[in-house]
């Protein structure tokens, strides 16, 4: 038995080291092509990111709008990205991060656009000019929660935060004009034991003015308190030293995440060919559907990507352009797959592209698939395997474990298998 | 009926201010006032403590503070309530640091708005609020 074992071995062995000839295969992962874009509405639009306004309130949403008609002069295009979750008064704040029930109102992001534009060539001519409208939202459903180092950070973040805070409160109560906001405290005091009906125009005059007084001081006192502690100061080493040492852990603080995630996002634009609201058509539309497994290229991860589009720019079922894309809807998915296992001893990275027109019979849906895997057995010596067949239907394969299986299977198989990709 | 009257915000903005202090109108009431605290901005890192005189309410909260039951009317008369927040600048989208308080339930809601922009990444703020509760 240990001799057949030696033997299979020695002979995987030399196999692996004759197989030098590998054939090559087209690994390049393409997935990308299906990515959502980062402003659906606006990838769709035509417009430039850099020309997107993005105000982070209301009142920056005015100005925005303000600058944009300015003298009542209607632009040539506009585009704004609002997050309104994010707009309220309410702020979301670092430790709703790590909540999925926040997720969808942290990552909503509505997008609306607007274009009067001509033709190439005819950019200024009024009657040339077509008005689109688009119109875009985007939010993640599920995201993948902090790590466990990401959460170990933060611990200890909030842990001198606490202690910065009882040290500013420290601070704040020994401050000197403390003694003479106590002074107005105790006259004031004095003033609302009786109810401010029965108050005397004095009394209401000097519970104004104390009010006033105390507030001043107390700005004064908040200014002084928080100087001390941001410049170090020596007769409150201990606040300063946690101020930097808290400075120093919420600089680099960042937040990775890990886990299942899903992701979507839509956009639509509208035409309106006459520049009238009762004449208009819809132009182009997509929707895209993210989801995986994000686990920092350990374990398992994965992504998996489903896109629709209505009339879009090309068509990736038909890289050649002999579609027409008038009135055209695209269904197009992809998926990834990456495994690192046994000590990352064992890798396998796969991918998956899915390409149809829908509702066209002279376009059948086509696809492609990739697939590597490496084991390493010893230093320097890794089995491989690689296998793809390409939307055409050639099949390729690779590495040199292929080579060995063909050396052990291939006695009775007469299968012909291109060792070549297209 | 007679139309309820409109509860009037009275809305206190100031640039770069750390403290407050004010003072709230109660009556002569079993109904309760309630409080609100929302530091920000949003992605920053912020802990809370409250005090209405010498009883701590909420100690070293992380985040807002939602509805806080502070007593009724009545019981609050005459009494100091006082803030804490501590806000540091972990965003890295912003280092604007602010901090929001709402008080409700008594004669008119109040607010105040406190905010203070940091100047490098990382800083923090601390903000007191001290209310005075009156008749």
């Amino acid at each position: 038995m240990k001799l057949r074992v030696i033997t299979i071995l020695l002979s995987l062995f030399l196999v692996m080291r004759l197989a030098a000839q590998e054939s090559e295969i087209d690994t390049t992962i393409k997935l990308d092509l299906l990515k959502s874009p980062s402003s659906p509405a606006f990838n769709l639009l035509g417009i430039s990111p850099s020309l997107i306004e993005r105000p982070s309130d209301i009142t920056d949403f005015r100005l925005s709008l303000q600058n944009a008609t300015t003298n009542f002069s209607i632009p040539d295009a506009y585009a704004v990205e609002l997050a309104p979750f994010l707009m309220k008064r309410k702020k979301y704040l670092l430790n709703t991060f790590n909540d999925n029930k926040y997720t969808i109102p942290q990552t909503f992001v509505v997008s609306a656009g607007y274009s009067r534009l001509g033709p190439d060539g005819g950019d200024d001519v009024d009657s040339l000019k077509t008005t689109k409208l688009a119109f875009g939202i985007k939010f993640s459903i599920k995201r993948p929660g902090w790590t466990r180092k990401t959460e170990k950070i933060y611990d200890s973040l909030i842990n001198l935060q606490k202690h910065l805070l009882n040290a500013f409160a420290q601070i704040s109560q020994s401050n000197a004009h403390n003694e003479q906001v106590s002074v107005y405290k105790v006259e004031l005091k004095g003033i609302i034991k009786k109810p401010s009906a029965n108050w005397t125009e004095a009394e209401k005059q000097r519970a104004t003015f104390l009010t006033k007084a105390i507030d001043s001081l107390e700005v004064l006192i908040g200014n002084e308190s928080n100087e001390a502690m941001q410049e170090l100061r020596s007769d409150v080493a201990e606040a300063s030293e946690v101020y930097k040492k808290l400075k120093e852990t919420a600089s680099s603080f960042s937040q990775e995440r890990k886990g299942f995630f899903i992701d979507f996002a839509s956009g639509i634009v509208v035409d309106f060919p006459a520049n009238r609201f009762d004449n208009s058509r819809m132009s182009k539309a997509g929707a895209w559907l993210t989801m995986g497994n994000e686990n920092g290229n350990k374990g398992v991860t994965s992504l998996f990507i489903l896109r629709y589009l209505y009339q879009p720019e090309s068509i990736f079922a038909d890289p050649q352009g002999n579609l027409s894309t008038d009135k055209v809807s695209t269904f197009d998915a992809g998926g990834r797959l990456l495994i690192n296992a046994v000590e990352g001893r064992f890798a396998l990275s796969s991918e998956l592209l899915y390409r149809s027109v829908l509702g066209k019979s002279d376009l059948q849906p086509s696809w492609r698939f990739v697939l590597n895997a490496e084991y390493a057995l010893w230093k320097n010596q890794k089995l491989s395997f690689a296998f793809g067949r390409n939307f055409d239907g050639t099949i390729s394969k690779g590495g040199n474990l292929i080579a060995a299986l063909n050396f052990v299977a291939g006695l009775g198989s007469t299968r012909k298998v291109a060792t070549k990709e297209n | 009926m007679a139309k309820k009257k409109a509860l009037k915000t009275l809305v206190n903005e100031s640039d770069e201010r750390t403290a407050h202090f004010g003072m709230y109108k109660v009556e002569d009431s079993d109904r309760h006032v309630h409080l609100d605290l929302f530091p920000g901005a949003t992605g920053q890192s912020a802990i809370s403590t409250v005090k209405l005189e010498s009883t701590t309410l909420v100690r070293e909260q992380e985040g807002s503070i939602e509805d806080l039951d502070l007593g009724t009317n009545a019981e609050l008369r005459g009494q100091e309530m006082t803030i804490y927040t501590l806000v540091t600048d972990v965003s890295h989208d912003t280092d604007l640091t602010t901090l929001d308080m709402i008080l409700k339930g008594g004669v008119e809601e109040y607010s105040i708005s406190l905010k203070r922009t940091v100047q490098s990444q990382g800083d923090s703020v601390g903000y007191k609020i001290t209310i005075l509760f009156f008749q």
